[in-house]
């Protein structure tokens, strides 16, 4: 698998073998948010309300966003409500369905890292994060 | 009008590299077609039934001399040497090749124009008042807002893909020439003691479920516009319903959801944002202003308003139809009719733009305004100068005296250019005007809107026509639903359908039938809607049906 992260600063091209790789297996089981520290990683559905997540906010390193496919809008949602709404400071992590075209608009909502859909040229997908030099709005992640 | 700086073209460049690239891409087979779908549909581009069709946004209806210009010759080198205005403030061409699309797109962003975002799932062109900035009612321009909503909501990276298209309109005048009743979300800017506001309206639209809008906020602070609309459409992208592209528009969510769960949703996601950095800083609109400031108006005195029209002068009554006041004593603004005999509703040729550069550059400041009933507005022109301009608009078919009348029939594309369309809508409006060969009969008729669309989609408003066509599929036979009652502006309702559909060669008679029966019904001054509420739909029906047998 393919993963772009932009968490040094500009976006680097790395080889895992699972998407919440660096960190720990994704949590499932309810209650979980006793046992969730640093490591832990949380893995989010696009169609997830705050109770799926609120609770873990404080403690988990890694939410993995789910792009079930690529017309879909509402990770970019959700990212910019982890990161304006609930203050999350983490990684977020987008996986499923992701396209060069994408990673943009992805990375301004707050996305912080990618892992590519497998049939993505990775390459010059990596150019095309800062692809624009004007944004009429805001970046998030910044 | 707005100015574009050195970011903006910047912008607009590396936007057009981009379709270049995602565009050779595509036509060397290696970006997905239906990847390639959605890119092309945010720049513009549709394929339609006979060709690829280019939508070009005309944000909220303001163009340069200059930029009417480009368009024409763009027309000549891509392709037939016309183009169609749309009930949206937009302009397509119907013929464009793929292959050509880059080098289109990069001409018009050498006049500082592009087709971004007036299609596919996201947020469209924004809409506002032909006559902003001049109308004697207004409260306040809403052009400077509206330019912020258009920078807003370009290439916006939260809401680049909704579950469906939305629409934004703004109006800043008593009366509402936005239709801001029928859009996903409808701005109206107005004041009190405490300054400007804005009421929110949410939710209305036409299409298969014809809504009409619920205002959600009542009075909005400016300062808050963006952070309020960026939480509408943040609880959109959420729970609108991506499962079902006919349940996907905001209206659908604000009635699943109820008004008062809706407005509360609003107001939580709002919270996160309220006062944030995307709050608008004080003095900050200034600038924008700056950009639709008055032109330079000379000190006139008013022509005299009070006297007789003698109707048997072409230009007394093109001038008591299509001349329209204006806050500068001295000038008019003056509504082009680009409904004519023999030429599709909205239709221009190269030479049409060519001369209505000419005549905005001699009569208005070098802009015109183009409306969402597709037509055209000089918006500053000296009183004195009005018989001149009626001259030289009859040199080019342009003088026709039909404002608000029943041949300015608003019209979709239909089955002669649009894949989705259930039936043709053009040959339906030839027909109607063939009905309405004396212009005087026309006048005494009155206000009367007729609006055709070829399908569900309602493109062509029909909905909110006194009189609405609407093509339906009957056993691969084009038929024709009508409704009467519906209202655009203020007052806006939707039409209640009157029977069966009829075959195409009976709606011209069908429609001359219902105008009869409004005329031989009503009392004084009535309006055609008036007439219908107190006479009752049966009676309209029975004239329309008479001696049908379908
Ligand atoms: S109303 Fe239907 S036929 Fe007419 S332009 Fe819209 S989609 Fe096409």
């Amino acid at each position: 698998m393919k993963l772009i992260t932009t968490l040094s600063g500009y976006p680097e091209l790395q080889e895992i073998d699972a998407i919440w790789s660096g960190y720990d297996e994704p949590l499932a089981a309810k209650g979980a948010e006793l046992a969730a520290n640093a490591a832990s990683s949380l893995k989010i559905e696009a169609d997830a309300g705050p109770e799926a997540f609120q609770p873990y906010l404080d403690a988990v390193g890694l939410i993995l966003l789910h792009l079930p496919v690529f017309t879909d809008g509402r990770p970019y949602s959700l990212a910019a409500m982890l990161r304006q709404h609930y203050r999350y400071a983490g990684e977020i992590r987008v996986f499923g369905d992701v396209r060069r075209e994408q990673l943009d608009h992805l990375h301004r909502c707050g996305i912080t890292s990618f892992v590519l859909n497998q049939d993505e040229d990775a390459a010059s997908a990596l150019g095309q994060i800062g692809y624009f030099s004007k944004w009429y709005q805001p970046n998030i992640s910044a | 009008m707005y100015q574009y700086n050195e970011d903006d073209r910047l912008f607009l460049q590396q936007r057009c590299e981009q379709f270049r690239d995602q565009t050779t891409r595509f036509l060397a087979g290696t970006l997905p077609a239906e990847e390639f779908q959605q890119l092309r549909l945010r720049n513009g581009l549709y394929i339609q039934r006979l060709a690829p069709m280019l939508r070009i946004a005309i944000p909220y209806g303001l163009v340069s001399a200059g930029q009417l210009r480009a368009l024409a010759g763009i027309t000549r080198d891509f392709d037939k040497g016309y183009a169609h205005f749309t009930t949206r403030q937009n302009i397509q061409l119907n013929w464009p090749k793929l292959e050509a699309m880059p080098d289109l797109l990069s001409r018009l962003a050498e006049v500082d124009m592009h087709a971004i975002q007036t299609s596919g799932s996201c947020i469209r062109n924004i809409t506002s008042d032909q006559f902003a900035g001049v109308a004697a009612d207004e409260v306040a321009d809403p052009r400077p807002w509206a330019e912020l909503l258009r920078q807003w909501s370009t290439l916006h990276p939260e809401f680049n893909w909704l579950p469906r298209k939305f629409k934004i309109a703004l109006t800043g005048a008593a009366s509402d020439r936005a239709a801001i009743a029928v859009h996903d979300i409808g701005l109206r800017l107005q004041s009190d003691a405490d300054g400007l506001y804005f009421e929110v309206w949410v939710g209305g639209g036409l299409g298969r479920t014809p809504l009409i809008g619920v205002c959600i906020n009542p009075h909005l602070e400016p300062k808050h516009l963006i952070t309020y609309l960026t939480a509408i459409l943040r609880v959109y992208n959420q729970f609108g319903r991506r499962d079902n592209k006919y349940k996907a528009r905001i209206k659908i969510l604000v009635k699943a959801m109820g008004k008062i769960d809706f407005e509360a949703a609003v107001n939580a996601a709002w919270q996160a944002l309220k006062d944030g950095p995307e709050t608008i800083p004080e003095g900050s609109i200034e600038p924008l202003q700056s950009h639709f400031s008055r032109p330079n108006y000379l000190t006139l005195n008013p022509a005299p308003s009070s006297r007789t029209i003698a109707t048997d002068q072409p230009f007394e009554r093109w001038r008591a139809q299509n001349v329209l006041p204006h806050q500068q004593p001295g000038y008019a603004a003056v509504h082009i009719s680009l409904k004519r005999k023999g030429i599709a509703p909205g239709d221009v040729s190269d030479r049409d733009l060519e001369a209505l550069a000419d005549l905005a550059e001699r009569y208005s400041f070098g802009e015109a305004r183009v409306t969402h009933e597709q037509n055209i507005v000089l918006a500053d022109v000296e009183q004195t100068k009005l018989p001149e301009l009626f001259q030289a608009l009859g040199q080019h078919n342009l003088d026709r005296a039909n404002r608000g009348l029943a041949t300015d029939m608003i019209c979709c594309p239909g089955g002669d250019y649009c894949s989705l369309a259930n039936a043709k809508s053009i040959p339906v409006a030839a027909a109607i005007e063939e009905t309405f060969q004396d212009p005087e009969a026309e006048r005494l008729l009155g206000p009367l809107t007729i609006n055709i669309s070829g399908c569900m989609n309602a493109c062509g408003h029909h909905h909110v026509a006194n009189i609405g066509i609407l093509g339906v599929d009957k056993k691969g036979q084009e038929f024709y639903q009508l409704s009467v009652g519906g209202e655009p502006g203020d007052q806006a309702r939707i039409g209640r359908i009157l029977g069966p559909s009829v075959a195409r060669a009976e709606i011209q008679w069908v429609v001359q039938r219902l105008t009869q029966c409004y005329q031989q019904h009503r009392d004084d001054a009535e309006t055609f809607n008036q007439t219908l509420d107190r006479v009752g739909i049966e009676t309209f029906k029975s004239a329309a049906y008479e001696g049908l047998t379908s």
